[in-house]
């Protein structure tokens, strides 16, 4: 068995090198990593297609193009499809592709488990889907009761389309806790490993803690639409404000299941970038751990205005600050990492920098919103929609947009074209702060969210968002051109395009099938710039030797 | 697989694991992800309960869910048991424990499904009637999953067993199993308190 | 963890010293003597009733844990992944009950 040949011929295989290696149930998990990126990047353009929908009907006060039922269906789908088959399984394809390789195993911990952990997304998403053929999944991603008890049929499937999705994301995580902890080479401690391994792990401890949470609540929404249960309906003496605390225990950890792999990203791509080591690493890999506790103590704050006890909002306010300082943080040290770095303003380089500045901004709005006084007025208006498009687009997809453009090379063995990659990274950027920056004003007005009629004052900062979403629409073009040229007639890569630090950089682009040939040894920090010479391919002269014919229990270089 | 290697002094031991069987590793995650789908569950049930008038669990039959509580502590012996039985080599006797296991999950199961259907034809405690209700069968149902599939899992693993996979070297199989049906049984002596006594 | 704890590596490596089938039996006979206890005092009124079967149940799963289930036996860290999330349960739990 060569290192590069496919295991298996039917439905059951280990490897990609054919297009319908893409296709069954695949072991490797390079190849459970693209099948991840290309199903969740489908599901982007979905989700973008229902957010053009929301925009063209709110271009004026009292257009008629989507309206009541069908528009709040809309909208429960945008938001469930970004966030639970786009970005949550994105960041999965990437980190599943990347991790393994970074810390030098041949393959994920359980690899079969990897493997059905994907392919639970196509159940799950096929459900999604038929919930918005079917109609009737209409309170929004945060289905609250009552009204979600009554909704139509689509409602339950909606809910079981999730508890698939969410099996998966559950598979996932424990795949990369044991993979992290357990399958480094023998000379990578902990703090010798790239701190995108880090984020991934704290990102699967919150998924593994907070994801059953939401499971249970869906299974309580499922008996009361199903079995008459009383659960959360009042008329019934049950208690809305159950779900609501159930919900947002597992979707405020989520919103950071959803940013983290960003900012392990940033942190791989600033020190290459930079040709710098990055400042603080113990104080990033630190702080992402943080922010995974105490992403779990901050949730009531989706919930100051819902009735809840008013005292029990000091507490809340008072985590929901102190969750801003580990961000700060990093901030502070991807900052304290490109000062006086040598840039280089690769598109990857471009996202990533563009992130640190958009984040900003919606980490500020989150810290408005953290302030009861301020929340009471601005809750459920476009203020809370500027603030999640900020940190999740402008943060999370800016960030996953840098890895992609990063790890690209290592995965087709082709160059993005720079030049499309500037033109795909400026109307993203401008066309997004287009479509969210007159949103913080619209909503500081008192615009509210989830309607599809507005009081005609705010029909310019409407207008501006509309066009603004038309821009990001376009913007998507460039990058689809980009990619499929690319993998048909990009430049060749050759194993280290960026001359990066990083195990994966050692092998060639795409690695062969099994990864390496043996099991490679690290002598130092994940990020050596300017310290040690860039490791090279196996076996030429700036990379490690070649396998030995007899490798030693504790090898040296 | 990542285990230790003994031939090598401790402060030269590789550091890129933590030296603990990944499939073990696993299964605690697992159950730790199980540990937060009960809480959530039982978190509604306790609100429900709160919510509806006090003693509405007089209808439930505690004899007969006592003697159940003791089939499930049996089941859980039997699998303790079935790993000591293959620590010593014992395949024959591991196959016997675990088929008994798979004797009082069922006898568990069965009386659990006898009380559903009684509870519910007679009317006297719905999902539907009342909130006390909503929470009792929204948690046991999924508890009784749990074992359902926990029974699955035992029968796989019997099959495992007469293939000749273990022997007192390589059992982890067994002992993940074991982990799983203990986790269960756990949940249920909570359960039985918390339901049923209090 | 840039070391392993020498004991965490001994645990590893020793043969295992699991419980024999002997306590494992003993463990039985308490579970079950637990168990017709909180039946009996279930059948009581008044407010040491809830403490009372809570503790005794609490002791009932610990006694599962450490023995069934090898928490006494294996590594730390297998503790630690069970015991930690119960420190989000509880204000999970609580939160959820206030009005």
């Amino acid at each position: 068995m060569t290192a590069d040949a496919v295991v298996g011929t039917g439905l059951i295989r280990h490897g990609g090198r054919k297009f319908s290696d893409y296709f069954i149930f695949n072991t490797d998990h390079k190849v459970i990593g693209i099948q991840y990126l290309v199903l969740s990047f489908t599901f982007f353009l979905i989700g973008g297609v229902l957010a053009e929908l929301i925009r063209t009907q709110l271009a004026l006060p009292t257009n008629q193009v989507i309206v009541g039922s069908r528009y709040n269906l809309v909208l429960t789908l945008h938001g469930t499809i970004m966030i639970f088959l786009w970005i949550i399984p994105a960041f999965a394809g990437l980190a599943n592709y990347v991790i393994p390789l970074m810390i030098g195993a041949n393959d994920m911990a359980f690899p079969k488990l990897n493997a059905l952990a994907f392919w639970l997304l196509i159940p799950g998403g096929l459900l999604m889907m038929a919930s918005f053929a079917v109609g009737g999944a209409e309170s929004g991603w945060t289905a609250y009761p009552p009204l979600s008890v009554t909704t139509p049929l689509g409602q339950t499937i909606w809910a079981i389309a999730l508890q698939f999705i969410g099996f998966s994301t559950i598979f996932g995580a424990i795949n990369f806790l044991v993979t992290i902890f357990n399958m480094r080479v023998p000379s990578m401690g902990l703090t010798q490993m790239p701190l995108l391994a880090w984020a991934v792990a704290a990102t699967s401890i919150i998924i593994v803690l907070g994801t059953p949470v939401l499971s249970g609540a869906l299974l309580m929404l499922i008996m009361s639409r199903v079995l008459g249960a009383q659960f959360f309906t009042p008329a019934g003496g049950g208690n809305p404000l159950l779900w609501q605390n159930l919900f947002w225990f597992y979707s405020h950890p989520a919103v950071y299941i959803m940013i983290l792999p960003g900012f392990g990203i940033i942190s791989e791509v600033l020190p290459a970038f930079s040709r710098k080591p990055i400042f603080g690493y113990k104080l990033i890999a630190f702080s992402s751990m943080a922010i995974a506790i105490f992403g779990f103590l901050v949730w009531a704050h989706h919930m100051f205005t819902s009735g809840m006890d008013p005292f029990l909002r000091v507490p809340f306010m008072i985590t929901s600050m102190i969750i801003a300082v580990p961000t700060g943080v990093k901030i502070f040290s991807w900052l304290g990492t490109i000062w006086g770095g040598k840039l280089r303003f690769t598109t990857s380089m471009t996202f990533a920098l563009a992130f640190i500045s958009m984040f900003v901004i919606g980490g500020l709005s989150g810290i408005f919103l953290a302030s009861v006084p301020i929340d009471i007025h601005v809750q459920d208006t476009y203020f809370v929609v500027a603030h999640l498009h900020y940190v999740l687009f402008g943060g999370s997809v800016m960030a996953l947009f840098a890895g992609v453009y990063y790890w690209f090379p290592k995965i087709t063995g082709r160059m993005l074209d720079e030049r499309l990659g500037q033109v795909h990274f400026w109307l993203t950027f401008l066309g997004f702060n287009l479509t969210f920056f007159p949103q913080h004003l619209a909503g500081l007005q008192g615009m509210p969210r989830r309607v599809f009629t507005y009081a005609p004052e705010f029909t310019a900062l409407n207008l501006m968002s509309t066009l603004g979403s038309f821009l990001l629409a376009i913007a998507i073009l460039p990058f689809l051109f980009n990619a499929l040229r690319s993998l048909a007639r990009g430049k060749v890569a050759g194993p280290n395009p960026w001359r990066a630090f990083g195990l994966e950089w050692t092998l060639s682009s795409p690695p062969p099938v099994h990864n390496f040939p043996t099991p490679p040894v690290v002598d130092g920090d994940p990020y050596g710039y300017g310290e040690r010479p860039i490791p090279g391919p196996v076996g030429t002269p700036a990379g490690p030797p070649a396998p030995a014919p007899a490798p030693s229990a504790s090898g040296g270089n | 697989m990542s285990e230790v290697n003994s031939a090598v002094p401790v402060h030269e031991q590789p550091i890129g694991t933590t030296g603990l069987d990944n499939r073990k590793l696993g299964i605690w995650l697992f159950l730790a992800t199980e540990v937060m789908l009960f809480s959530a569950l039982i978190a509604g049930f306790l609100d429900m309960r709160s919510r509806g008038p006090s003693g509405a669990n007089h209808v439930l039959n505690i004899p007969l869910t006592a003697f159940n509580t003791w089939v499930l502590i049996c089941s859980s012996l039997m699998v303790a048991l079935s790993v000591a039985a293959i620590e010593q080599g014992k395949t024959k006797r591991l196959r016997n424990y675990l088929l008994l296991t798979l004797l009082f999950g069922g006898t568990f199961l069965s009386i659990q499904i006898f009380e559903y259907i009684h509870l519910i034809s007679s009317g006297e405690l719905t999902p539907w009637g009342s909130l006390f209700g909503a929470g009792f069968y929204t948690v046991t149902s999924v508890h009784g999953l749990h074992v359902f599939i926990g029974l699955i899992w035992c029968t796989l693993t019997i099959i495992w067993t007469m293939q000749g996979k273990f022997s007192p070297k390589e059992f982890m199989r067994v002992e993940v199993f074991g982990l799983y049906w203990h986790f269960v049984d756990i949940v249920w002596i909570i359960l039985f308190t918390i339901i049923y006594l209090l | 963890m840039n070391h392993v704890d020498p004991v965490e590596a001994e645990k590893a490596v020793k043969p295992h010293r699991y419980p024999t089938s002997r306590t494992y039996i003993l463990v039985f006979v308490a579970l079950v003597a637990l168990t017709i206890l909180e039946v009996i005092v279930a059948l009581i009124e008044g407010g040491l009733k809830a403490p009372l079967l809570l503790g005794m149940s609490a002791i009932k799963a610990l006694l599962v844990i450490l023995f069934f289930m090898h928490l006494k036996y294996d590594s730390r860290w297998f503790a630690f992944i069970f015991f930690a999330p119960m420190a989000l349960v509880i204000p999970l739990i609580w939160i959820s009950l206030i009005r």
